[in-house]
């Protein structure tokens, strides 16, 4: 059986195996495409929005965790038990397949399921680059007409009380980013896991300490819009994280692409050795 | 290899710091039926996982059609079925769509067979794993196992959780696999009457290693039960050297020994001066005297 074929054949599996993670990406999905497509396809109806709207994306973490469940080869019956039941590691490590090719189609699932939907918003923003930034908010109005490329002031609407920022590139710079920071934190969770997975104590990732990483990921966006309505002067660790990543695309896409296979490989090769 | 698809030598494996296996060493001849035997804990579902290619031994090697069983890839697993002693299947599928993976991994499937199991066991191809009873699960990873037409079976306790019918029928079916393709099958259990049924050759598991492993006829043939009595004088201190369990009675030994080993019943009581006699014993009392025996420290 070709490698491809089997690759195939093990996802194919694995998605009816752990249905819930299919089913929290295409629901975290139809969120990331309803709000994206409104704003780019919808735009002027809507009228221009913020920045920190576009570049939230919360649910794409609930992929992420429950997507690494199916990485984690003796997660399932805590610490006693070798190998996972609900996943069907052990079912499928003793059929006939090519023991990497497993943990391969797993970690190739992962990401595909992580970044399908923004590969779709990517390819509204081709349609429809160009973007209208409402900002009230004075930094983050001067970060963006500073640091992102090709900002300009719009005059007053009709009404002459709204101003806003064009960004000709703006929806393609978003769906960049869209796809780079699932990609940045998919990445971070899977070489973590394969560190994390040689030690007995793995399984503190799927409970407390699990709980403070889902913090660790989600603060930055759940509480970007302000906490308990205490506006903020300064910008939400997520936004200035976008603006690094506006500012320094390059140099990010180079770091990203390298480490994704670097974490594939060292995943692959360190989850084929559990025994 | 090809004479023994089944191999493990000096084999010893632990789990932290309670050592399973200690120095295994088993062959399995091609196209026999091999009992494995052990109690609780003795480490044969652990010897079955490593030949199944999920563990590996701390020392030793393990091979299965001539390869190591970890690194085997596609290619040669699917000549190897295996049964685990758990239910491993995930719980959210169909069966249908098990049967399906097995079809797309295994050019030699064997869709007739295993619609005729299918249909054998009543199982509804429609329901998923999780509805099923523990015995019909039982039944379906079997076969998983079988429908390959593998050349190596690998059945970590087929039988539990099984009416005694079907528990029949998974013997015949095993019977049946050996006579249409020669198949090699390892089958642990703690039902010893399907071992008399089915089974050439028995390994009994105790201490991490094995006890025996020969041909049960040559089994019961030659371990025996010897009880020496009518001593002249008090019981000697010392009990015999190469057998195995010796139960120290008022004016009696009760040796388990084998009849034709290093010292002969009959030599014994010459030594003794003391008269003897035999009683042969069933694969139960072998398997519970060799299992209780302590082998003596070096």
């Amino acid at each position: 059986m070709s490698t491809i074929k089997q690759l195939w054949t093990l996802a194919k599996f694995q998605l009816a195996v752990t249905p819930g993670v299919s089913y929290l990406a295409i629901g975290s999905g139809f969120s990331c495409i309803a709000d994206f497509v409104l704003f780019v396809l919808f735009r002027d109806s809507k009228g221009p929005t913020s920045l920190d709207l576009l570049i939230s994306n919360q649910l794409i973490y609930f992929v992420l965790i429950f997507g690494s469940i199916w990485l984690v080869p003796n997660l399932g019956g805590g610490r006693k038990r070798q190998s996972i039941g609900a996943a069907g590691t052990e079912f499928l490590l003793t059929r006939a397949v090519d023991r990497h090719l497993l943990f391969r189609s797993r970690s190739l699932l992962f990401f595909f399921l992580l970044l399908i939907i923004p590969l779709i918003c990517f390819a509204f923003s081709l349609h429809q680059p160009g973007q209208k930034l409402f900002e009230s908010n004075g930094s983050l109005y001067q970060r963006v007409m500073q640091e992102l490329p090709g900002s300009m002031p719009q005059a007053p609407d009709t009404d002459g009380k709204l101003k806003y920022i064009f960004l000709p590139e703006g929806n393609i710079l978003i769906g960049m980013w869209r796809i780079w920071s699932p990609l940045f934190l998919g990445i971070t969770t899977l070489s973590l896991l394969t560190f994390a997975q040689k030690y007995k104590y793995v399984w503190w990732l799927f409970s407390p300490l699990g709980l403070v990483l889902v913090i660790f990921y989600c603060f930055p966006t759940v509480f970007s819009h302000g906490f308990f309505g205490v506006e903020r002067d300064e910008l939400d660790p997520n936004t200035a994280f976008f603006f690094f990543y506006a500012t320094h695309q390059t140099l990010c896409w180079l770091i990203a692409i390298p480490a994704l296979f670097l974490s594939l490989l060292w995943y692959e090769r360190d989850a084929r050795q559990i025994n | 290899m090809n004479d023994h698809p089944i191999q493990i030598e000096n084999v010893s494996r632990s789990y932290g710091k309670t050592k399973v296996l200690s120095n295994l060493n088993l062959s399995v001849k091609k196209g026999s039926i091999y009992g494995f035997l052990g109690r609780n804990g003795s480490g044969k579902t652990t010897a079955i996982r490593m030949l199944a290619g999920l563990i590996t031994p701390d020392e030793g090697s393990v091979q299965i059609l001539g390869h190591d069983p970890f690194l085997a890839g596609a290619e040669e697993k699917q000549w190897v079925g295996y049964m685990s002693e758990k239910g491993i299947i995930p719980p959210n599928v169909s069966i249908s769509r098990v049967l399906q993976l097995g079809r797309e991994l295994y050019p030699n499937w064997d869709g007739a067979l295993a619609d005729a199991l299918v249909g054998k066991y009543n199982l509804t191809p429609k329901k998923k794993i999780s509805t099923l009873s523990q015995g019909k699960q039982r039944l379906l990873a079997f076969i998983m196992a079988i429908a390959p037409k593998p050349k190596v079976l690998l059945l970590d306790e087929p039988a539990a959780n099984l009416d005694v019918v079907a528990r029949r029928e998974i013997l015949d079916e095993v019977l049946g696999l050996i006579r249409e393709c020669e198949s090699t099958v390892l089958f642990s259990t703690h039902i010893l009457s399907d071992v008399e049924r089915v089974a050439d050759e028995i390994g009994i598991l105790a201490g991490g290693s094995l006890r025996v492993s020969e041909s049960l006829d040559s089994l019961k043939d030659s371990i025996r039960q010897v009880r020496f009595y009518g001593f002249p004088g008090a019981l000697p201190e010392n009990g015999i050297e190469g057998g195995f369990r010796t139960v120290r009675g008022r004016d009696e030994f009760l040796v388990t020994m084998r009849s034709t080993g290093l010292v002969t019943p009959e030599e014994q009581s010459r030594r003794w001066k003391c008269l003897y006699e035999t009683r042969p014993l069933s694969l139960e009392d072998i398997f519970v005297e060799l299992s209780l025996y302590q082998e003596p420290k070096p």
